[in-house]
């Protein structure tokens, strides 16, 4: 069985390597095609460049030698007024190479008028991103079955996590409309003090109620580029990295929100400690919008977008539906769900990856 | 070369002390006044004095290295000297020389430095003297007795003409130099002459090597005296050289141990060509032995020979010592040296090769005075490695050569030299025999390994010119393939790196993909941990839970129940189901039914493109036929230009062309002299009758004024993009130039200024491809590439004094010509691509015609009725205007025809697809002319208005203007265009031929050569020099002034 094996491996490999060495020919074989080619088109013996070019474009060519020749091609048949054949040769190096630009200044203007002609911007991007959060949360109305005056209550952030699918299209030159879906977690901490268990009849000094939520979310958001869109070669160094800055707006859905105690009493001893979902106890409300505003750059990796950024999502509604669970959280821990916003402040990266379909637009 | 001895007399002190310090004389002959120091050939004497006086000749001959020399000059010439020599007077003079390079020369010197007023003469006078001798010694075979008749002082004086190493006759003579020959049978005839002129007593000895007797055969009289008296000298026997060894060991008064003699005698052996071996390997041991021995009486022994090396190893140490003793810039020049005077033959066989000390300079790369201080370290009287002796002072012509073949045996350093040098040539000749099959494209060009080889060879040895031309003509050809070789396999690495830098860039990119998804991944870790404590804790209220549900378990029961019910409400719509299926099942058959008619569609299809595939192999077969006859047209070609050659000899007109050829090679830096061979080729070829529109003539004159900075052949700068339509009309005095960004300019000619008013400006879609200007310039209708509206498109129409301009709808697609009627009433267009000829009367449009076939060009004829098209499918088709323009076919050209054009005597000229013109009368019966020249299809045509030039643009690049009135005249090439050329226009009074490329330049070209032959003498300031005169006209044809104005050049 082993043998049969090797045997196999063996061949694979000799066939990998003769197929290898056929490509390695045809192509040097097709680089000198493109030398003569560009030579057949400086001496204007263009009609003879279709016929040299046909075998080496369908199989031969490296990717930005077929471009060369696409280019060369299109030219030919321009100049030969054969506009249908210039419509095909352009919409094939437009699909084989979604990265083509024409240079404005030294193309001629034949080429240009063409390829403007054709659709060659992509038609959207999606792509994904992920990244870290801190909450910070704001009270508006402090409630508990402790002493709310002595309490010395506070609220501190702790690190989540964001990932997202987006999908953007752009507007003109400077305006990007992305929506992306996002599964958010979020956690902060609330500290209260002060407080006699009655069963027990220990004192209480120190609660912290750790609550986690994990949302949902959906946001539109509308971007402004800080610089116009442009030719990738005349953009300088921090033009290129495409800085923006985007308002918009995101509707949370909470699916759990988990509150997790941990008590220490004056005797030093810890109680059990408890877990609660709080949107099954009804106290959080599930729907929690925010409103954004966020700052990222889109670097050009290849044909490919890589983007990070800084976003700030200011919750404006009151997140708490009921303030007591009139059970364990009230009897036991003697807490009150506070009237607050949540806010959040995300960092991310990502990828983006254009959709191109070039086609023929209709004058 | 020469040496003269005079009389013997042992007198000369220096020579003197150098006998007593060392008595051999190493690698050089012995000298005459060294005789006492000469042993082993006693007795041998006689015999070569008796039949030299008896014959008054006699050859001594032997073998390389076995004293021949030596022998003449201590075993002959003091017997000579003492008067032994009977039946004449005792009183001799012995002149001696050597041929070296120039046999004669070195005679005359000999003879000349005999007289004793010559040796007193200042160096003018010995010029003037040698120069008198050497002139009588030419002037007859009779000179020599004559030069000596000369310088004889008493009557009863006896001549002896000792030639020593007369085979340098034969080895010295130059292959490359005819008079060589000539000069060597002179020489001998001399010698001959003088033999037989019986009044003054001349006695010739001549010695050579015995390898070159057969050379002699070629002199008949020289070949009867060597028969008739010759000494072949014979082998020293054992007991010879054992007193060769031991007696001037003794003179020297010394003793040498006998073991000693028996290892050198063992040592030397039976080989003939060993004693300078012996003599060196003498000198050496002495010179030790006289520095280091241990006491004054101690004789010569073995570790003196030892010390010295041996007679395998002396030499090499020797010329090592001096080798040592240059700088390191002069071990190079050292090396090249050796390099240049061997040559290697077959494996291990290195030969001598004498070579010119100008010859040597220049392969070095060096100057000759740098090469004598060189050479000069070898042949110190001490070491004599290399020939001339000494004392010759050495020039440019002096033959280097090594003093015995030995040493290319012996120096392990030379013997490296001599591979080395003959692998350089091995790669010198291989490297040239590439650049000749590539030249004629038998071979490509060269890559690793080669390449590099190559490379190191050229950095290695730095090959120069004279060097390379000693084994291979092409040296230059040769340098340069191997430069292009370098840089195209640089451009092929620097494209490969390109393109390893982009994969590099990509595998980043995927990284750094990964590393986000694995940051992303790990955040998600920590928070699975976190979540886990978390759900420990839940599992145990679970616990607690469990209780609770089974309370629940009851209600749960009643809900089953429930349950139930609705169990049987789905079985019912399960039923349902099974019928929707049946359904689907019949839906699938028809699917399947359809599938097989999809399939014989395909099949049809299949059948359509093998039929396409058979067209297109009928096709391949139709190219490859035209392909032969382009062939063909190419060899006709080359044959009428040899015709025209071989019919071109008047010798001025033909000195004309050169020097205006030879103007336009001169470099930019040569304005001055370029102007001035442009200007004379244009004297010569106008005062000569030449062909007023030539060429050369044109050319010549063209760069120059170009490069003396003239206005008149600068370009038409103003546009952005290319351009595709220039026009003028025939009166006032404008043309008209628009681009392919819309752009419009008018240009004025005021005289070789040209100012340009814009019509309009850039505009984005707005590609023009033809204008018209109606006859008064006020009218401009441009068409072109326009943006369409509701499917038709527009031509526009300007008014070209105030620039409006207004717009007339109602072409489709594209119009790619326009021509307004001779009356400026009405224009006629071609649009549709190609397939339709519409005429305007500015307000409206009507088609009328619609072609059955593209064309590509259209054209009116002068009283605007007869419109001829160029058709795609290589016809001809005239539309009639007196018949409602109706298509006919006038002439088949068989090719793809691009251009047409028409000129106001109705004569059509069309261009075609392969660059080929023809020129045919309308409803003419001859056929058509053929105009070959251009060699990529044409882009336009245009006659002129006066009826002298055809002129035609090609995206070769050229512009030709073909002289109506001689079609088989050369036309002028206007080759001086960056890109294709894509249309032509003459100025109105036809002085100029404007030109526009595929580039933004318009190109302006004077039609008059005459116009352009003014400018030239105003821009310099002097005339050729003589020497220029010499070199670029003939030196033959006596100088006259290009210019009058100025003075004649110094």
């Amino acid at each position: 069985m082993q043998k049969v094996n090797k045997a196999f491996y063996v061949l694979l490999i000799i066939v990998s390597v003769t197929f290898c060495a056929f490509e390695t020919k045809a192509q040097t074989a097709c680089t000198q095609t493109l030398r003569q080619a560009r030579t057949v088109f400086d001496e204007g013996r263009i009609h003879e460049l279709e016929q040299l070019l046909s075998d080496c474009i369908d199989n031969g060519f490296t990717d930005d030698e077929r471009t060369e020749a696409y280019r060369l091609l299109i030219l030919a048949h321009i100049y030969l007024d054969e506009t249908v054949k210039a419509d095909d040769a352009m919409l094939e190096l437009l699909r084989d190479n979604h990265g083509f630009e024409i240079n404005q200044q030294a193309d001629p203007a034949e080429l240009i008028n063409l390829y403007n002609t054709f659709r060659h911007d992509p038609i959207f991007f999606w792509g994904f991103r992920g990244g870290f959060n801190t909450s910070f949360v704001n009270v508006i109305e402090a409630h508990g079955v402790h002493d709310l005056n002595n309490s010395n209550a506070s609220y501190s952030n702790q690190l989540g996590f964001v990932v997202g699918l987006l999908i953007e299209k752009r507007f003109g030159s400077r305006i990007t409309l992305r929506s992306d879906l996002q599964y958010i977690i979020n956690t902060f901490d609330h500290s209260f003090s002060t407080f006699r268990r009655t069963d027990t009849n220990i004192d209480i000094v120190n609660s912290t109620a750790s609550e986690t939520q994990n949302s949902a979310g959906m946001s539109l958001m509308a971007q402004f580029r800080l610089f116009p869109e442009k030719e990738a070669i005349r953009k300088n160094k921090f033009e290129k990295l495409n800085p923006y800055v985007g308002l918009g707006v995101t509707g949370r859905y909470i699916l759990s929100s988990a509150l997790t105690f941990d008590v220490s009493n004056s005797a030093g001893a810890s109680p059990d400690g408890a877990s609660e979902d709080l949107i099954d106890a009804e106290i959080r409300n599930q729907f929690n919008p925010t409103a954004d505003i966020e700052f990222g750059i889109k670097k050009a990796l290849g044909l490919m977008y890589f983007t990070a950024g800084v976003r700030y999502s200011y919750g404006f509604l009151d997140i708490t539906d009921r303030h007591y669970d009139n059970g364990r959280l009230t009897t036991f821990f003697g807490w009150g769900a506070n009237d607050i916003n949540t806010h959040s402040l995300t960092a991310f990266i990502g990828i983006l990856i254009p959709q191109y379909v070039p086609k023929k637009l209709t004058k | 070369m020469s040496e003269i001895l005079e009389d013997i007399s042992p007198s000369s002190s220096s020579n003197d002390k150098k006998v007593v310090d060392n008595p051999f004389p190493g690698l050089r002959p012995f000298k005459i006044e060294e005789s006492h120091l000469f042993f082993g050939r006693e007795g041998q004497s006689d015999e070569v004095l008796l039949k030299l006086s008896k014959h008054r000749f006699v050859g001594v001959i032997g073998p390389s290295g076995s004293g021949k020399s030596s022998f003449i000059y201590c075993g002959v010439l003091p017997i000579l000297y003492g008067g032994f020599l009977t039946d004449t007077s005792p009183d001799w003079e012995v002149v001696v020389t050597r041929p070296g390079a120039g046999p004669i020369e070195n005679l005359a010197e000999s003879i000349v430095s005999r007289d004793p007023a010559y040796i007193a003469a200042d160096e003018e006078e010995k010029k003037i003297k040698k120069t008198i001798i050497n002139t009588l010694l030419r002037s007859s075979s009779l000179g020599l007795v004559e030069a000596v008749l000369q310088s004889r002082r008493s009557t009863d004086k006896n001549y002896l003409i000792l030639v020593d190493q007369f085979e340098e006759l034969f080895r010295f003579k130059d292959s490359d130099d005819s008079t060589a020959v000539n000069e060597t049978l002179a020489f001998v005839n001399l010698l001959i002459e003088a033999i037989n002129y019986s009044d003054v007593p001349i006695y010739v000895a001549i010695t050579m090597r015995s390898d070159f007797i057969g050379d002699c055969a070629q002199f008949p009289d020289l070949t009867k005296k060597i028969n008739d008296s010759h000494y072949l000298i014979p082998q020293m026997t054992r007991d010879q050289k054992r007193r060769a060894v031991e007696g001037p060991v003794a003179v020297g008064d010394a003793q040498i141990a006998q073991r000693l003699v028996q290892q050198l005698l063992n040592d030397l052996g039976d080989s003939t060509d060993q004693l300078p071996i012996l003599q060196h390997a003498l000198m050496r041991t002495w010179g030790y032995w006289s520095k280091y021995r241990d006491r004054q009486d101690e004789p010569l022994d073995i570790k003196h020979y030892e010390a010295i090396g041996t007679m395998s190893e002396a030499l090499s140490m020797h010329a090592n010592e001096a080798y040592d003793e240059l700088t390191d810039d002069q071990k190079l020049i050292c090396e090249s040296i050796f390099k240049a005077i061997t040559e290697k033959r077959g494996e291990n066989f290195g030969i001598r090769r004498p070579t010119r000390l100008g010859e040597i300079a220049a392969i070095a790369d060096v100057s000759e005075e740098e090469v004598i201080e060189v050479i000069d370290k070898f042949r110190d009287p001490s070491r004599s490695l290399l020939t001339p002796a000494y004392h010759v002072p050495l020039n440019a012509k002096s033959m280097i050569d090594i003093s015995h073949e030995s040493l290319m045996r012996i120096w392990v350093r030379l013997k490296n030299w001599v591979d080395d040098e003959a692998d350089a040539v091995q790669m010198y000749l291989r490297l040239s025999e590439a650049a000749a099959m590539y030249q004629v494209g038998k071979a490509g060009l060269w890559r690793p390994p080669d390449l590099q080889l190559a490379l190191n060879w050229q950095a290695k040895h730095r090959p120069t010119l004279v060097w390379g031309q000693r084994y291979h003509p092409a040296f230059e050809r040769t340098m340069i393939f191997l430069e292009y070789s370098k840089k195209e396999f640089e451009t092929e690495q620097r494209i490969k790196e390109l393109q390893a830098k982009r994969r590099l860039r990509n595998a980043r990119i995927v990284a750094l993909v990964l590393a986000a998804a694995t940051v992303i991944s790990l955040g998600f870790l920590v928070y699975a941990f976190y979540q886990k404590t978390i759900a420990d804790k839940a599992r145990v209220e679970a616990v607690d839970n469990a209780k609770l549900a089974e309370k629940n378990a009851a209600e749960a029961e009643a809900q089953r129940a429930a349950a139930e019910k609705q169990r049987e409400i789905a079985i019912q719509r399960e039923a349902d189901a099974i019928k929707a299926e049946a359904a689907a099942r019949e839906s699938e058959k028809k699917a399947i039914a359809a599938l097989s008619e999809a399939e014989r569609q395909k099949l049809r299809a299949e059948q359509g493109e093998e039929a396409a595939k058979e067209s297109a192999e009928k096709a391949r077969i139709a190219q490859k036929a035209a392909e032969e006859q382009r062939k063909i047209a190419d060899t006709q070609k080359e044959a009428a230009q040899k015709a025209k050659e071989a019919a071109d000899k008047l010798r001025m007109l033909a000195i004309g062309k050169s020097m205006a050829i030879k103007s336009t090679q001169l470099r930019n830096e040569q304005a001055t002299l370029k102007g001035l061979l442009a200007q004379q080729a244009y004297i010569f070829n106008s005062e000569n009758g030449g062909d007023q529109y030539d060429n050369d003539i044109f050319n010549g004159l063209y760069y120059a004024i170009k490069e003396l900075g003239d206005p008149l052949v600068e370009s038409l700068g103003g546009h952005e993009k290319g351009i595709r339509a220039v026009a003028s009309s025939t009166t006032g005095n404008n043309i008209f130039s628009a681009d392919t960004q819309g752009k419009i300019l008018k240009w004025s000619l005021k005289g070789e200024h040209r100012v340009a008013d814009t019509i309009i400006n850039s505009r984005l879609y707005h590609l023009i491809r033809s204008i018209d200007v109606s006859s008064d310039n006020s009218k401009l209708v441009a068409g072109g590439e326009f943006p369409q509206v509701a499917g038709t498109t527009y031509v526009e129409i300007f008014d070209v004094n105030n620039n409006q301009k207004r717009t007339i709808s109602g072409f489709e697609k594209e119009v790619w010509n326009v021509i307004i009627t001779p009356d400026d009433r009405a224009f006629f267009t071609l649009d549709n691509d190609g397939k339709s000829i519409k005429r305007s009367d500015f307000n409206n449009v009507s088609q009328v015609a619609a072609t059955s076939v593209r064309l590509n060009d259209i054209a009116l004829s002068n009283d605007g009725k007869y419109i001829v098209g160029a058709g795609n499918n290589g016809k001809i088709y005239l539309y009639d205007g007196n018949k409602n323009y109706a298509e006919s076919v006038i002439y088949d050209n068989g090719t793809k025809v691009l251009n047409i054009a028409i000129s106001n005597d109705n004569v059509i000229g069309l261009g075609d697809e392969r660059g080929l013109i023809k020129v045919f009368k309308l409803f003419g019966t001859t056929s058509p002319t053929r105009l070959v020249g251009h060699s990529s299809p044409i882009e336009d045509l245009k006659f002129s208005s006066d009826g002298r030039f055809l002129a035609s643009a090609s995206r070769d690049k050229t512009v030709r203007l073909w002289n109506r009135s001689n079609y088989t005249a050369q036309p002028i090439k206007l080759d001086d265009h960056p890109d294709w050329v894509f249309t032509v226009a003459f100025s109105p009074d036809n002085s100029q031929v404007l030109a526009g490329t595929k580039e933004e330049i318009v190109r302006a070209w004077p039609t008059d050569i005459e116009v352009m032959a003014d400018k030239i003498c105003g821009k310099i300031d002097e005339n050729m020099t003589q020497d220029e005169w010499d070199i670029y006209v003939a030196d033959n044809i006596d100088y006259e002034k290009t210019c009058e104005q100025h003075a004649k050049g110094k």
